[in-house]
């Protein structure tokens, strides 16, 4: 019933907008398609299933016409890639809405995206190359009557795969801005948010929490050079299959500072999660139905080696925090060169839970991960970039099975040489030294780039430690303007593909890839 | 033979579709937690370059470092704001202020968290950069970054003078 109420005002909305509307609408989109010629491999013991072919592909439409706008989403899995679920299979448009959209109002039926605060505590969001889409279903409204506040709400069913979810969601999020009430020299934003899901439960057992209700409450300062964020989580009762029917209470805090001023930017953070995993099925395991966000905390590496073994956040229970610290050496100092040189530096470590103890980490180290890299342009064709790499990976108590802690030292060098304003090569070099899991690794790239149109590169990633398997990739791309083409010949590796630190698992797989891209 | 179909559409869609030119009316964050909608950017006198980046993507901040050495001789004899949208979720959007100060970049940095406006503008993958010109509508965009890419945008700017 409230659905139809509010489906009737947005039409009313739409008509009384549209006098003022544009006369015509603008319609623009994108196509993305991912495809996969598997082929037989001994040496990694690759799978090639029984179809060779993997093909992921999106279809996005929208139409903007004066404050309406309304678009959708098609999928088509042909079957999915490897790696993503099974259930992501066949084609339908997934995704559709319709938005009013004004200065103060912004309303949406139909499927949407939102996050309220940090999105600890509720976050619906689209990650392709994962496979994850938790849009959710109903509908969306925010509502700015004065600067200094905001309101938004949400309410509807969750996007499972390529179906729709049973249970229902419904939340609501409130801003308020303290420097405009009262004046301030800095800003202060004061943030509350509550979300409730509810999911028929037909067991045996009565007293089951089929209603969860969790709350938030936020703080953001910017004063200046400062800056800080904590948010703090309750989360209600929710047992389910990913904490193991566990019959407690979640939390979560989390706590972001900064300092910066011209050539210099430090950050810490901490958290402490416990119980966190919440999804709208009691049933979901893996990258699907998740109602709130929880990336691991520390440094997204962009380099391969450095990534070899990744770090997800431990949901049901992590302590610790890192550190960064942004530096540019002067231009024209001694060390800084005619074009400055520039440090960063980052540390994160993450613990088990201490029993009782709500502060203190744990004894068991998770993972850390220590990390010095230092760019340098040293003329106007030649930069180079150094990082060295320690990381402590604890595959026992993270993969589970064994009680191994992997320690690892990795260099890295990147150098890239610009002929002209047009050709360009670049390498890099790393190395990896371990006593545990695969020992060494070495690694090698060579990329040769010819501006705005090509690319052309080659590497190899050979574990001499122990399985003397090269896992290699060629590959060449064209783009023109908003089109992309990426072609290429690659060796995966068994092993997490993480983003934004949320991961999945990709087992090993070779063979040819093709990528479009392209927007219009 | 319906699966081939469907992906000859997804590729031959794009032929016959035109680029569109108008900007969504969406908020962003700025660096001091205000709401700001790019269309607040737009001058009679000033074009308008859009970088959509992440702390974590490597070709996206190669491209903010090449574009920041050569910024000073660049504004002196073209007029033009650079917009530089960051899409860092919550894992590092903390990041953003200290790592834009502690590279000395000179851009005016946007916060898009989640996404709205990388997806209400089509945006697929990054970096992609977007000019638009004084009225409002994108008259060059790219997607990726080669070294070099910088001076196709210096030419397109050099074009709306």
């Amino acid at each position: 019933m409230f659905m139809k109420i509010l489906s009737c005002i947005l039409f009313l909305l739409i008509l009384s907008s549209s006098v003022k509307a544009q006369k015509t609408g603008i319609l623009s989109g994108s196509v993305e398609s991912n495809n996969v010629r598997y082929s037989k491999d001994e040496k990694t013991g690759a799978l090639v299933p029984d179809d060779k072919f993997g093909s992921n592909n999106y279809l996005k439409l929208d139409y903007l016409w004066g404050n309406i706008s309304a678009g959708l989403q098609y999928e088509g899995y042909f079957p999915s890639i490897i790696g993503y679920s099974n259930q992501l299979d066949g084609s339908k448009i997934t995704n559709r809405y319709l938005s009013y959209t004004s200065s103060q109002l912004n309303v949406t039926v139909g499927h949407f995206y939102e996050q309220f605060g940090s999105g600890l505590i509720y976050r619906t969001y689209e990650e392709r190359s994962l496979g994850i889409n938790t849009a959710m279903d109903g509908v969306n409204a925010s509502f700015t009557p004065v600067d200094f506040f905001k309101i938004k709400g949400v309410w509807g069913r969750q996007r499972t795969y390529m179906e729709t979810g049973e249970s229902n969601i419904r939340g609501g999020d409130v801003n308020l801005g303290i420097q405009e009430l009262l004046h301030l020299s800095f800003k202060v934003d004061l943030g509350a948010s509550w979300v409730n899901k509810h999911e028929d439960y037909t067991g045996p057992e009565e007293d089951f929490p089929k209603s969860v209700d969790s709350y938030a409450y936020r703080v953001q300062i910017e004063a200046g050079n400062f800056s800080l964020y904590s948010e703090y989580v309750d989360k209600g009762i929710d047992p389910s299959i990913a904490n193991g029917f566990r019959r407690e209470k979640g939390e979560a805090f989390l706590l972001n500072t900064g300092y910066s001023q011209k050539g210099l930017g430090i950050n810490l953070t901490l958290r402490r999660i416990e119980n966190m995993d919440l999804r709208s099925e009691r049933e979901a395991t893996g990258e699907v139905a998740m109602i709130n966000y929880l990336p691991a905390l520390t440094r997204q590496h962009k380099y391969a080696l450095a990534l070899l073994h990744p770090y997800g956040a431990s949901v049901a229970g992590e302590i610790g925090g890192q550190l960064d610290i942004y530096y540019s050496i002067k231009k024209g100092s001694a060390l800084g060169g005619k074009y400055g040189t520039k440090l960063h530096f980052n540390f994160a470590q993450f613990n088990n839970l201490k029993e009782g103890q709500w502060a203190s980490p744990g004894d068991d180290v998770l993972f850390s991960d220590l990390s010095f890299d230092l760019t340098k342009k040293w003329t106007s064709k030649f930069r180079s970039v150094i990082s060295y790499v320690n990381q402590s990976y604890n595959k026992g108590k993270i993969e589970g099975g064994s009680d191994e802690i992997i320690k690892s030292d990795i260099i890295i060098g990147d150098l890239q040489y610009k002929f002209n304003r047009k050709a360009a090569l670049r390498g890099e070099v790393q190395h990896l030294w371990t006593k545990q899991d695969e020992l060494n690794w070495v690694m090698g790239l060579l990329e040769f780039s010819y501006a705005p149109k090509w690319t052309v590169f080659a590497s190899d990633m050979f574990n001499y430690g122990e399985t003397d398997i090269h896992y290699f990739n060629v590959g060449g791309s064209y783009s023109y303007r908003s089109t992309r083409l990426a072609l290429g010949y690659a060796r995966n590796r068994e092993g997490l593909q993480c983003v934004g630190g949320i991961c999945r698992f990709v087992p090993a797989y070779t063979g040819f890839n093709l990528s479009l891209t392209t927007r219009f | 033979m319906k699966k081939q179909l469907v992906i000859m559409l997804f590729v031959v869609i794009p032929l016959f579709t035109q680029a569109q030119n108008a900007l969504p009316e969406l908020k962003v964050k700025s660096l001091e937690g205000k709401d700001v909608s790019i269309k607040d950017f737009l001058s009679e006198d000033k074009a308008i370059v859009i970088s959509f980046w992440a702390t974590w993507c490597k070709p996206c901040v190669n491209e903010l470092t090449e574009i920041a050495d050569v910024y000073d001789e660049w504004t002196e004899e073209l007029d033009f704001v650079f917009l530089a949208i960051s899409v860092d979720d919550t894992r590092s959007t903390a990041k953003v202020k200290s790592m834009v100060n502690g590279k000395e970049w000179p851009y005016t940095i946007l916060l898009d968290q989640n996404q709205e406006l990388k997806r209400a503008l089509n945006v697929s993958t990054i970096p992609h950069t977007f000019i638009i010109n004084k009225k409002g509508e994108i008259v060059f965009q790219h997607q990726g970054y080669t070294p070099g890419n910088e001076w196709e945008v210096y030419d397109e700017l050099t074009k709306l003078k």
